[in-house]
């Protein structure tokens, strides 16, 4: 079987069969691993046409609490950066693969418009970030509208990060600001789950200069 | 040491590190979605989906959704560990992945706090074995260059920790990179003597810094050489995984009825353990660096397939041309170790008890497997071996294992005739200590008497030159 130098290099770090899959020659579970890790990249690559992916590993789901398996992949380009995952399960004798990268695709759209929604209601942001909890197979790709998860027409189980000015709040508790800031997200269908930071002044630290935090969920 | 964390707080973050779908995906401790939030914000998340929480489902391997809850309860109680912040999780990329670990900030100490998790996928067991003939291996290059990416300008106090194999490479940044302050590895295994023979000089500067938190009677703190003070710890976790437990990370935690956590310092290392790890480190010591690869790929073979459950794989390694003269070498080394060190089979048996094992028949093997014509004679005698079995009604299971895996008595003739020539006590299996001066003390145990042979050549010789001499003047 003819297999690619990153084929090779991935199925050899997972097994001590080195030499066996330099010759092409895959045990079932390779053979198996080799499938799966051809079909990530071809959903990858099918999902997100404006990108070039390289998957670099695998956990196998053999003796762990999971129930799926995970494969690492990343972006071209990018270098020491934390692996994004797709996941691989079994069901009805069809693979199914999820993964995270719609994330990439949509966090930019999704925190201007959070921006202009914080601040337009009269918040001092001075950042903000957001991830999301759920992994999408092939029915959401490149063409995810932001807006819709946003607002949680399709739920991505979101996760929102915003880190306020505190020398520049205008009311006169935390507390209430963090009330009022949840009534305006509320009132523009935001969702998910909130966490409000609130830092000592527009140039403090995201960790070492908070002075209050809290959370809230909001649902459609 | 200067880092405001207790031995129990190490302990209690190095388990949320496992901690995955508890109560749902936001459950989960190691994910992106995480990062900015503090460690309490997670803790009241995972306590908001409490119902959903299943008390006796594993939610990491041997640890159980009820011990979750009282690990969780433990750092509710703890406003130092709840204000902590998670900066950033990391996912290792590069060969083939699996690592884990996170980056932590204690704002009230301005103390950066590094955890890596345990081995976490196939390619870290690889790597695990790497590490019997690779200095530095993959995986501790990849935590090194991930922790030199962190912005840690700014912190009065770096700390690395890690459990198991994060325990290994919490202990290779603390001696690769000055910067760091502490180091708290739990159950982490050690380092190769090549290892210790090439860092001599960082491990030297370095080691005062660490503090080894070991189980009693784990498993995984023996292997190689440790680095740096050990303190031991009572572990009593006996779940699905019976002995295995003792490597869980919750197995050093003890909790009242109000989720109050504690630990017991033991007096020293369980005996058993300390035997093995004699043994362990003696064997290794019998090859050299160029043939370890191929003694790693078989063990590695063996625990992998044992970690899958794959019998047939155990079994194929034992016969597979590549690896059945190293595994042969092994077997023979161990049972030739048992005969100069009986006290191995008395731990055997104390392992095998607390694992509910009838070790009844431990006398019989054991006084088989120490004579190697015996064992070579049922090596010969596949057929009439598993007919005397039938006849004596060992259980069915036995005997047809036996009968579809005869090549295992091949396996026997072979670890029989090794079993002759084998001296496994030729190398000393104590952890071996960074010298100063970067030289290697010898790891021979039969030095004196080489020794004492090269007098007596020198002797000799000085005999029959003196013999020669007179034979010339008479």
């Amino acid at each position: 079987m003819e297999l690619t130098s990153s084929e090779i290099r991935i199925l050899s770090a997972l097994s001590f069969n080195s030499e066996e899959i330099q010759n092409g020659n895959l045990t079932d579970k390779e053979l198996s691993l080799l499938n799966e890790m051809r079909a990530v990249e071809k959903q990858l690559s099918f999902k997100y046409p404006s990108y070039t992916f390289e998957v670099t590993g695998c956990e196998p789901m053999e003796g762990t609490a999971r129930d799926y398996n995970e494969w690492f992949y990343r972006p071209a380009g990018s270098e020491n950066e934390s692996a994004y995952i797709a996941r691989t399960r079994m069901a009805d004798n069809v693979l199914l693969i999820t993964d995270d990268f719609y994330a990439v695709v949509i966090r930019d759209a999704i925190l201007s418009e959070l921006g202009k929604i914080v601040t337009g209601a009269g918040f001092p942001l001075i950042q903000s970030n957001i991830g999301f909890w759920e992994f999408f197979g092939k029915e959401y790709g490149e063409n995810l509208p932001p807006m819709d998860v946003l607002t949680g027409k399709i739920n991505a189980g979101n996760d929102i990060k915003l880190f306020l000015d505190g020398s520049n709040l205008k009311q006169s508790s935390y507390e209430t600001a963090v009330k009022e800031l949840e009534g305006s997200l509320k009132k523009s269908s935001v969702t998910g789950d909130i966490y409000v930071i609130i830092l000592k002044n527009a140039q403090g630290d995201p960790a070492k200069d908070r002075v209050y935090s809290d959370s809230f969920s909001l649902e459609r | 040491m200067n880092s405001s964390l207790s031995i129990e707080e190490v302990v209690l973050i190095n388990n949320l590190l496992y901690i995955e779908n508890l109560g749902g995906p936001k459950g989960t401790f190691m994910s992106p979605s995480q990062e900015s939030k503090t460690i309490g914000d997670y803790v009241r998340g995972v306590f908001k989906n409490e119902d959903l929480i299943e008390d006796d489902t594993e939610y990491s391997d041997g640890v159980t959704g009820a011990e979750y809850r009282q690990i969780l309860g433990a750092i509710r109680k703890n406003q130092h560990l709840l204000n902590m912040i998670i900066m950033q999780v990391h996912f290792e990329s590069d060969s083939a992945g699996g690592g884990r670990s996170v980056f932590l900030c204690d704002p009230s100490s301005n103390e950066a706090i590094i955890v890596f998790k345990g081995t976490q996928s196939d390619a870290e067991w690889v790597d695990n074995i790497a590490g019997l003939y690779q200095v530095p291996t993959a995986f501790q290059e990849n935590a090194l260059k991930w922790f030199k990416s962190l912005p840690l300008e700014g912190y009065d106090i770096i700390t690395v920790t890690g459990h198991s194999k994060g325990g290994n490479k919490a202990k290779y940044l603390v001696i690769m990179d000055d910067r760091i302050d502490n180091c708290f590895s739990f159950d982490g295994q050690g380092f190769s003597d090549e290892f210790i023979n090439e860092y001599s000089a960082e491990i030297r500067r370095n080691e005062g810094k660490i503090l080894n938190i070991n189980a009693e009677s784990d498993f995984v703190n023996i292997l190689l050489n440790d680095v740096g003070p050990k303190k031991y710890f009572l572990g009593t976790n006996y779940g699905r995984l019976g002995f295995g437990e003792n490597h869980c990370a919750n197995a050093v935690l003890f909790f009242d009825d109000e989720d109050n956590v504690s630990m017991w310092e033991a007096q020293q290392q369980d005996k058993k353990m300390a035997d093995l790890d004699l043994m362990l480190n003696s064997f290794i010591r019998s090859y050299p660096m160029s043939t370890r690869e191929n003694i790693g790929s078989m063990l590695g073979n063996i625990i992998l397939s044992a970690f899958h459950g794959n019998t047939d794989t155990i079994i194929g390694t034992f016969s597979d041309d590549k690896y059945k003269d190293n595994a042969a070498e092994l077997t023979a080394f161990i049972l030739r170790y048992k005969e100069k060190k009986p006290q191995m089979v008395a731990s055997l048996k104390e392992i095998l008890k607390q694992n509910g094992v009838d070790t009844a028949m431990i006398g019989v093997i054991d006084f088989i497997t120490n004579h190697a014509l015996i064992m070579e004679a049922i090596g010969e005698n596949p057929t009439s071996i598993i007919q005397i079995l039938e006849l004596n009604e060992a259980p069915a299971a036995v005997t047809d294992f036996l009968s579809q895996h005869k090549e295992l008595f091949a396996f026997i003739v072979n670890v029989s005739h090794r079993m002759k020539r084998i001296d496994p006590t030729r190398y000393k299996g104590d952890d071996l200590v960074a010298s100063e001066d970067g030289f290697w003390p010898s790891l021979l145990t039969h030095k004196d008497k080489r020794v004492n042979l090269f007098v007596m050549i020198a002797i000799a010789l000085a005999v029959v030159i003196l013999l020669v001499l007179l034979f010339l003047i008479l």
